[in-house]
């Protein structure tokens, strides 16, 4: 890139300003404040833009507030250049506002604004340099110490600051290295610290959180305890409640039985001293019968009630002996009587018991061969009414065959065809009469075809009436042979054909009547046979039953058999009627009989009854003789009730006695004094009332026994030992809880402490993650950078050091990890180090270095211009001279502008370029004008004026 | 005859306040303000004439509350009587073995309902509420999955804690899910819930949400506080909430893109959370999201600024989200040919291919690289 003019609107203290630059050296010539460095500063900023501040970067520091013009007028500038492959380029920016514009034009060709925009700015210098401004500044443009070709440190510290100049340009492109930035970073890592540094935050936020852990874990676990507790005293109190509850049913329960049993005791301790009382007078009254003897009590008394029971016994006997006597007179009568009858119906006559069923049986089979002949006549009559029917038809001699025959030949003759004989006659005369009518109305085609139809139907109905007259008359013919052969006159037949149908079923029902006689016939001829055997048999059995008279005799009739067979049968039947009757008389006998001997059997007990009473008299009169205490009464009954009186007595009296004792002994369990049963009832009535029980529903219930009110004792002071029991438990329990409650950790504030802690740690993790990331990152990011940089970066200085040094030094070698270059020279066979070389070739290489930067980090760009804002300021005279022919030869391939307030600068520039250089000189700054307007203090105009080459 | 009650829920007592940035004392005072929130809730119902106060659960949260909470809500509600207390436990103060609902020895007028099933509870003659509790953390019942006999005259009210699915916030979990629908159909006039922390009053269901008393997070902002809830003798049920919070919390956004220092940050920052316009700054809590392209340069420290403009305007807390991003171009970095452009470069491609939280932790990587790579200090987030 050729820089060749600059035309300044405004720009800083410069004002209309064109500055034509020359292709190889220019030098900027003016004295201090003249405007030389803002001139070299418009060239960058017509390059690169003008920063206006904002995002953070105060608008009122930025460069463009800095390089606002001084007077009034426009603020803008252009710049003319040339590129490499011919293409002249221009750059127009108006800077009037921060947001400024901006216009790129090729010169003789098409506006290139647009494809020279990064963002929102327009930087050619980025796209034909091929370098941002960043590295723009620190290899083109080089202020008063870029080169330190003056500086006063020593050698090794120039060459180190070298060093570290590459490396901030290679690394950030600023004013950092990443060697720096690490250390930023390892700053910021120890400010978080680490988990194991306690002094640090990390290790602090660490600390604590271990701490809160074990807190927290250890609150919980006490809160947990006592929640435990605060849990059981509730259960206990529950169970205190629940017990007191059990304690005071189960104390009720008992004074309700003791107030029971004492009440119930005293009740009885009364009533056995009321019931003593009576005893006693029972025992003094009966205190006469104390000694009576009561050894014979039983025997008396068993004899006394065996006489009552023989007494009665021989009364009862005596009632049956009379009722006896009164029964046996009828019974005898009636016995005698029956004695006759049977002696009248005699001993003939006696049958088999089976008898009189056979007789029945025998009468049963008569009756049904009665019926049977009686049935046999009835066939015969109607035989022979049929045959007279039969015979009034005049057709007598005309079998049934033949007539089958006859009929349909008959009927078939009677048809005949004089129907349509006269129907073809009809047919015949419409016709005609049709054809006049159709003729005489001049209808010539219906006439003709009325003509033709009424022919074909006369013709078909003459057909049908021969065909069925000659049918007929086949038929006549047939009949009349068949009455032939039957032997019937045909005329006869012709005039009784009518009867035909009558006749034939005569013969059918004469069939029948014949087919029924010949069956009966012979029926007949088996019951004859049957009646035989029956007569037989009925005179069999009359003998078998002794009928003694003379039987009839059999007759030829069946009739007179069956009357011969009744009558046996009724002799029969009359015989076993006697023997019936017979029996009958003999039975009633032998009841009677029965009943006589009875009859006499009482008259035995009545006297064996009496003999009983008799002696168990003699008995009790001789036991209670012997006894000596009863009185010897005439009637015993008496004497046995008196002594059983005595006896009772002397009961009564022992009972009495036996009572008192046991009274006495019930009282004295019961307690014996019912003055103190009083008493402790009424204690216990008042405890059982301060307990809640009522004591009315305790006397109403049982009293319990002595095992019931042993067990109610031992549960009332079980409930008690219980409800104590808890009762000192949860006391107990709740005055631990009481010291505990108090001390109780807030969980919350712990848990908020902790976390704030854990949130801190986190924090703090992840920072130092993010901050050792960062450090590796760029520690990786260095070393590919450099080791990419640190090659190129050698061939591009060693190539142009063997050409500028006239090959004193043929190589470079450049550091990949702190760009410390050493130089290869033919005097010594090792690279010497930066620091170890002249001055002159120090400052060469810097600049070397610098150009060699810019082609490393433009890439393919152009070639760069050096802009050297007064390099030489403080160099001598040799020096100055060795470096201006350094940048003459330079400047074949990198175009230099040179500022100077130097007049000896720009002679020996002038001196040794020979023509290859040109000056522009800027005007001198104004003298101040103290009582000028403050703004218009330090303002001047400048007028470029050329000074071409030597001239 | 009117009958009134005063619904709340979601108290949360003994809550961490930890993720608000509150610690120590102030985490003390904002657990203060619930018991005071709820201390003003009963003033406001004995003063209303309510005839019950009902809790919609996680009245206290189970794993923090102590002896000392079971005394101060069995005190404050006796305090209350005769007027009922009727609870549902819910996620946070379930039924669990050593809830304070079990351990306490709880006043007559308190009603705790303990069946995961609607239970009956006659407050007036002809009107029902009907209760259920969580007896586990992680609950998943249908509330109004059985519908209980309800059919009968008077008015009925549901009383429980969960999630209606129709209105559910991102990311709020699920205890008893339910759907607004089924209230009308399952007979109640209203549901009496809690769970979310966002009031909800919609009298078409009739479904209520009463939110937290107090803000418990930086996304609580507004009015809070309990609802009257009015029974007519019609049936007619009306809601009526009262705003009776006295802690604000105000999430605002500061972009700092033309700052180029802390100190201007913090100005913009402190100007940004005066312009709220709050009242009590000492209960008042803003969550600032920073934002814009702030230079390399700047060492921005989120806890700086948190600390001077808290002590500037004197606000109980103040928390920075630093969302800032390097005001860098990117491309150019990128394309630089420099241990500056390779770290950028690395930077960016290792993010890209991360999973979040490494790409965040990258984030924070290529910040402070580049915060280094420009010469200032490391500025942690």
């Amino acid at each position: 890139m050729i820089l060749e003019r600059l035309d300044i609107t405004g720009f800083g203290c410069l004002r209309d300003v064109t500055a034509e630059l020359h292709p190889r050296v220019t030098v900027i010539a003016g004295r201090n404040e003249s405007g030389k460095s803002t001139l070299l500063r418009a060239v960058r900023g017509a390059l690169y833009g003008i920063d206006a501040g904002g995002q953070g970067r105060a608008v009122d520091r930025s460069d463009w507030a800095r390089y606002e013009p001084w007077g009034r007028g426009g603020y803008g500038l252009a710049l003319t250049y040339k590129l490499d492959d011919g293409r002249r380029i221009r750059v127009a920016r108006r800077l009037d506002t921060r947001e400024q514009s901006v216009q790129v034009l090729e010169l003789g060709g098409s506006e290139l604004t647009d494809e020279l925009r990064s963002g929102r700015t327009v930087t050619p210098g980025r796209f034909h340099l091929g370098i941002d401004e960043a590295v723009f500044c620190a290899t083109a443009w080089l202020g008063d110490d870029g080169l330190r070709i003056d500086a006063p440190e020593g050698a090794r510290q120039r060459a180190v600051a070298l060093q570290e100049a590459i490396e901030r340009l290679a690394d950030t492109r600023r004013g950092t290295t990443a060697a720096q930035a690490l250390v930023r970073i390892r700053a910021a890592t120890d400010r978080v610290g680490s988990e194991r540094r306690a002094s640090s935050p990390l290790g602090v936020a660490t600390a604590r959180l271990r701490v809160l852990d074990r807190t927290i874990a250890d609150a919980r676990a006490r809160l947990a305890a006592v929640a435990l507790d605060q849990e059981r005293l509730a259960r206990l109190d529950e169970a205190l409640s629940a017990e007191a509850d059990r304690w005071v049913l189960a104390e009720r329960a008992r004074l309700s039985g003791r107030l029971a049993d004492v009440s119930d005791r005293r009740v009885r301790l009364t009533d056995l001293i009321r019931e003593a009382k009576l005893q006693t007078a029972e025992a003094e009254a009966t205190a006469y019968y104390a000694k009576f003897p009561l050894d014979a009590e039983t025997e008396v008394i068993t004899l006394g009630g065996e006489l009552t029971q023989a007494r009665l016994n021989a009364e009862g006997a005596e009632a049956r002996w009379s009722a006896a006597v009164e029964r046996l007179r009828p019974i005898r009568t009636r016995r005698e009587e029956i004695a006759a009858g049977v002696a009248a119906i005699g001993t003939a006559g006696d049958a088999s018991s089976d008898l009189g069923e056979r007789s029945q049986r025998l009468s049963g089979e008569l009756i049904a061969a009665g019926g049977a002949v009686r049935r046999d006549s009835g066939d015969d009559a109607r035989e022979a009414a049929l045959r007279r029917e039969i015979a009034a038809t005049g057709l007598r001699g005309l079998p049934a065959a033949v007539i089958d025959d006859l009929v349909p030949q008959l009927e078939a003759a009677r048809r005949g065809g004089l129907a349509f004989g006269g129907a073809a006659l009809l047919i015949a005369g419409v016709t005609v009469a049709a054809v006049m009518g159709f003729a005489h109305a001049h209808a010539g085609v219906a006439a003709v075809a009325t003509a033709l139809l009424g022919a074909a139907g006369a013709a078909i109905c003459g057909w049908r009436s021969w065909g069925r007259s000659r049918t007929a008359a086949r038929a006549r013919d047939a009949a009349t042979v068949l009455a032939l052969d039957a032997g019937i006159d045909p005329a006869e037949l012709a005039r009784l054909s009518a009867r035909l149908p009558v006749l034939r079923t005569l013969h059918q029902a004469l069939d029948d009547t014949e087919l029924r006689t010949a069956r009966r016939r012979a029926d007949a001829e088996a019951l004859q046979i049957a009646l035989t055997s029956l007569v037989t048999r009925c005179q069999a059995l009359a003998a078998e039953a002794g009928v003694l008279e003379p039987l009839p005799a059999p007759s030829a009739t069946a009739d007179g058999a069956l009357s011969g067979a009744a009558a046996m049968l009724d002799r029969v039947d009359f015989v076993v009627v006697r023997a019936r009757r017979r029996d009958e008389l003999l039975a009633e006998d032998a009841v009677l009989s029965a009943e006589d001997a009875a009859g006499a059997q009482s008259t035995e007990d009545l006297e064996r009854s009496t003999r009983a009473v008799a002696n168990l008299e003699v008995r009790l009169r001789t036991l209670l003789a012997a006894s000596g205490i009863g009185p010897a009464a005439a009637d015993p009954d008496f004497a046995v009730s008196g002594y059983r009186h005595d006896c009772e007595m002397r009961r009564r009296h022992d009972e009495a006695r036996r009572r008192i004792t046991e009274i006495q002994r019930s009282a004295r369990a019961l307690g014996g004094d019912a003055a103190m049963l009083e008493a402790l009832e009424t204690e216990a009535a008042e405890q059982l009332l301060q307990r809640g029980g009522d004591p009315a529903v305790a006397l109403a219930t049982t009293p319990p026994d002595a095992a019931e009110m042993q067990q109610l004792d031992l549960e009332a002071e079980r409930a008690r030992r219980a409800a104590t029991s808890a009762s000192d438990q949860a006391r107990d329990l709740r005055a631990r809880l009481g010291g505990v409650l108090d001390t109780l950790p807030a969980i919350a504030d712990l848990e908020d402490e902790r976390s704030a802690c854990d949130a801190a740690r986190e924090r703090g993790l992840r920072q130092l993650k993010a901050l050792h990331t960062a450090a590796e990152m760029i520690e990786a990011a260095a070393k590919i950078t450099h080791r990419e940089l640190a090659p190129r970066l050698a061939d591009s200085l060693g190539s142009r050091l063997s050409l500028l040094t006239g090959a004193r030094y043929v190589d470079v070698n450049v550091d990949t990890d702190h760009f410390a270059l050493g130089l290869l020279g033919r005097e010594r066979p090792d690279m010497v180090p930066l620091d170890a070389v002249s001055h002159g070739t120090r400052d060469q290489v810097a600049l070397l270095l610098r150009l060699a930067l810019c082609e490393v980090l433009g890439g393919a760009g152009e070639r760069t211009p050096l802009l050297l804002d007064e390099p030489l300021l403080t160099s001598d005279p040799v020096r100055r001279d060795r470096l201006i022919e350094f940048l003459h030869d330079l400047s074949a391939t990198h175009q230099v502008v040179i500022s100077t307030a130097d007049p000896a600068m720009i002679e020996a520039v002038s001196r040794i370029t020979l023509g290859d250089s040109s000056v522009v000189r800027l005007e001198d700054p104004p003298v101040l004008d103290v009582v000028g307007e403050a703004h218009s203090l330090g303002r001047h105009s400048a007028r470029m004026r050329l000074v071409s080459g030597q001239g | 005859m009117t009958t009134r009650l005063l619904h709340l829920a979601d108290l949360h007592l003994d809550r961490v306040f930890a993720s608000m940035g509150c610690q120590g004392e102030l985490a003390r005072r904002r657990r203060q303000g619930l018991r005071e929130a709820l201390l003003s809730a009963g003033h406001l119902a004995v003063e209303s004439g309510c005839a019950a106060v009902t809790i919609g659960g996680d009245l206290y949260e189970h794993e923090r509350a102590g002896v000392e909470t079971g005394r101060f809500l069995a005190d404050t509600f006796a305090s209350w009587q005769p007027m009922r207390v009727l609870i549902a436990p819910g996620n946070h103060d379930s039924l669990l073995p050593g809830s304070l609902y079990r351990r306490v020895e709880w006043p007559s007028n308190v009603t705790i309902f303990g069946t995961t099933h609607l239970e009956p509870f006659e407050l007036a003659d002809g009107l029902t509420i009907w209760g259920l509790g969580h007896r586990e953390p992680a609950w998943q019942g249908d509330p109004l999955g059985e519908v209980p006999a309800t059919a009968g005259s008077g008015v009925h009210l549901a009383l429980f804690h969960g999630a209606e699915l129709g209105s559910r916030p991102d990311g709020k979990s699920i205890h008893g899910p339910f759907h607004a629908e089924r209230i009308r159909a399952s007979g109640f006039a209203a549901a009496l819930c809690g769970h979310y922390h966002r009031r909800r009053l919609d009298t078409t269901s009739g479904l209520l949400y009463p939110g937290t008393p107090e803000p418990l997070g930086f996304d609580d902002e507004g009015g809070r506080g309990p609802v009257m809830v009015e029974v007519t003798g019609r049936g007619d049920v009306h809601f009526m909430p009262h705003d009776t919070n006295r802690w604000t919390v105000h999430t605002v956004r500061c972009d700092a893109e033309e700052c180029g220092s802390v100190e201007s940050v913090i100005e913009e920052v402190a100007m940004t959370c005066a312009a709220t316009g709050f009242d009590d700054p000492e209960r008042t809590m803003i969550r600032v999201d920073l934002t814009g392209a702030i230079d390399s340069a700047v060492s921005m420290d989120a806890f700086t600024v948190e600390l001077a403009v808290r002590e500037h305007l004197n606000l109980a807390v103040v928390k920075v989200r630093d969302l800032t991003t390097p005001l860098i171009d990117l491309d150019a970095a990128m394309a630089e040919e420099s241990t500056r452009g390779a770290f950028v470069r690395a930077a960016t491609a290792a993010a890209a291919d991360a999973d979040p939280d490494d790409a965040a932790m990258l984030d924070d990587a290529l910040r402070y690289g580049l915060m280094a790579l420009s010469g200032a200090e490391v500025g942690l987030r």
